[in-house]
């Protein structure tokens, strides 16, 4: 019976998942429970049956994640075979110093330069999208080392905006 | 008349006629007064109705439809230049004896600290130009003023073109409550109730519904006094809400919004009247069909789907959308235009549409509403209805305590109810997608790799 290991904020769960649909037994916590996941709508919008229990849910991916949308609450996991399979290693480094444009957008100001020490927190660009302007904001204290956007350049979502490197600990 | 980012939109496939603009900007489309008005003549319309966004609360785009000799559907030019100016507006409707909130005229950067002090800590800094919440800024303490104002001003500058600033009080634990007007050429002024809006976040609205939960008929009956007598007072004509703080049985003047708003459906819903219609009747024959008296009855209650992701601060999501599904049944009302294949843009506002539900009493409306949106489902992009299927079970909502700070409860509720069903469908979700069959890799080595991957996986 293959086994995953589930990841959810800070807690591993072991789960058994036995057949091939579209009704599914899982185990988890020594209960089995009949699970099935239909269609609604779309690619993600689905509904989730787990023994009694019946929730729409929206399931996407991202990156490494498999993201949970029940109700009110969402849930961002990490599932692994549980008999480890070769997986290659992550493409991109964790992101670390690195601002991003969250979506795409105009840059209205940038308010930083290469070689500044900057705190986290403070307000390095600003950003318009959907005629509302944010503040990027630094992810880490550290030193700018590139300065990627300027004022008036369209970037699409997941553009790097500024580099920053980490200032060293003690 | 639409943008060319638009063309595939289901206004455009649905009108009688459409006529294309020139450009994807909106400054090239929706906000090009030329293009529309040369449009406007090769339809051979009569009037012009300009919606709730962009040129709908412009006195030259106003100007320049009654100019080329057709009907303008909504205030006259001089109204629109008054409500135009927050800081005039605040005046005339206080000269009509309505009570105000300290406030400021407009202000030069340096003019700021002086102003603040005068009004008071914690205030907003508001676009002159404002409107549908761009433009506002909620300062705490003096040391916040400067980064706002610049906030604010950019804003200003990129949706009006008009980058002046003024300073209004805030009261943090108000309802923010608004009245529906509607005034006609024969002198006629009818109030048609209040709307409560006092969930919001960035000072755009979620939820709207009337009647204002809370609200005594005394303090009912002041408030539509009120809103009269400002009309009255600036020569009103056609739709338009005045906007009040309410704090406790007292209230205050905010603003007025010189348009048919998004909100207006609850009114609709709880009045029985055609709010548009009653537009085109002023703006055509000067007279509006409103019975009187009015007799509105139960309870009507809008959530707003708009394309923000409620799990990251409400930040706007783009995207396209490759599924809808609407709810129906009694009492429930969808507008908008949500289907799949739609392109969520950076162009425009987030709202996708509106879902309107009307009950006996509010519990009936608000239940219904609640079915109705977890029926809803849309996907390919996030959208705010999970925070209100949470408002709609939330103790304070339901018991109508709640304020204009209450999505910030939303940052502070319990999660975890549903761990383990995301933990399962999580797990059944990899599982079932590890069973679907793949292609074979080019290598044919990959092959035998990934036939014995799925020996291993089957069941033991």
């Amino acid at each position: 019976m293959p086994e995953y290991a589930v990841t959810a904020g800070g807690r591993t769960y072991r789960v058994h998942i036995a057949g091939q649909g579209p009704v599914l037994q899982v185990a988890l916590d020594g209960r089995v429970l009949p699970v099935r996941i239909d269609p609604v709508v779309g690619r993600g919008q689905v509904r989730v049956t787990a023994g009694d229990l019946r929730l729409s849910a929206a399931i996407r991916r991202s990156g490494e994640e498999i993201v949970v949308t029940l109700a009110d609450e969402q849930y961002r996991l990490r599932v692994e075979p549980a008999l480890p399979i070769p997986r290659r290693a992550r493409a991109h480094p964790s992101g670390a110093g690195e601002l991003r444009a969250p979506i795409p957008g105009l840059v209205v100001s940038v308010d930083v330069a290469e070689g500044d020490t900057v705190e986290q927190g403070r307000p390095l660009v600003v950003m318009e999208a959907m005629k509302m302007q944010s503040e990027l904001r630094a992810p880490l204290a550290g030193v700018v080392t590139a300065v990627h956007a300027r004022a008036g350049q369209e970037v699409m979502g997941g553009t790097v905006l500024v580099t920053i490197a980490p200032a060293d600990k003690g | 008349m639409y943008s060319p980012v638009d063309r595939s939109a289901p206004h455009v496939r649905l009108a009688d006629a459409a006529f294309p603009l020139p450009g994807d900007a909106p400054s090239d489309s929706y906000l090009n007064i030329p293009a529309l008005l040369a449009a406007a003549r090769a339809a051979g319309v009569r009037a012009v109705h300009p919606g709730y966004g962009f040129l709908a609360e412009n006195a030259a785009f106003a100007e320049a439809v009654s100019g080329a000799g057709l009907a303008y559907v909504g205030p006259p030019p001089d109204v629109l230049r008054i409500c135009g100016e927050k800081s005039r507006t605040r005046e005339r409707v206080s000269a009509a004896g309505v009570p105000v909130l300290p406030g400021s005229a407009a202000l030069a950067d340096d003019q700021l600290a002086g102003a603040a002090a005068q009004v008071g800590f914690p205030l907003l800094i508001k676009a002159v130009a404002g409107g549908g919440g761009k433009g506002i800024h909620l300062v705490r303490t003096s040391a916040g003023l400067r980064d706002a104002a610049r906030l604010a001003r950019g804003e200003a500058q990129a949706a009006f073109g008009d980058d002046r600033v003024y300073l209004e009080r805030w009261l943090p634990g108000a309802r923010h409550v608004e009245v529906q007007v509607l005034a006609d050429d024969t002198g006629r002024v009818v109030a048609l109730g209040e709307r409560d809006c006092s969930v919001q976040r960035r000072h755009q609205k979620l939820i709207e519904e009337t009647p204002a939960p809370g609200v005594t008929s005394a303090l009912r009956a002041r408030l539509l006094e009120a809103a009269v007598a400002g009309a009255r007072a600036m020569g009103y004509r056609s739709a338009g809400t005045f906007e009040f703080l309410v704090d406790g049985e007292t209230f205050y003047f905010l603003e007025v919004n010189a348009r048919l708003q998004v909100e207006h459906p609850v009114t609709e819903m709880v009045t029985g009247q055609d709010l548009v219609v009653e537009q085109l009747r002023i703006a055509l024959g000067g007279r509006m069909g409103l019975p009187d008296p009015l007799r509105p009855a139960g309870h009507a209650i809008e959530a707003r789907i708009s394309a923000e992701d409620p799990f990251e601060d409400f930040l706007p999501s783009v995207g396209t959308i490759d599924g809808v599904l609407l709810p129906g049944g009694p009492g429930i009302r969808v507008d908008g235009a949500l289907e799949a294949g739609v392109e969520v843009t950076r162009y425009y506002d987030p709202l996708l549409g509106k879902v309107i539900a009307w009950g006996g009493t509010r519990e009936e409306a608000v239940a219904r509403l609640r079915r109705a949106l977890s029926e809803t489902a849309i996907s390919g992009i996030p959208t705010t209805i999970p925070f209100h299927l949470w408002a709609f079970e939330d103790e304070e909502f339901l018991t109508a305590r709640h304020s204009t700070g209450f999505v910030e409860r939303w940052a502070a509720r319990v999660r975890g109810r549903h761990e383990r069903m995301a933990v399962i469908a999580a797990a059944a979700a990899e599982h079932l997608a590890r069973q679907a069959p793949r292609l074979p890799a080019a290598e044919p080595s990959r092959t035998w790799r990934a036939a014995a991957r799925t020996e291993g996986l089957r069941d033991a």
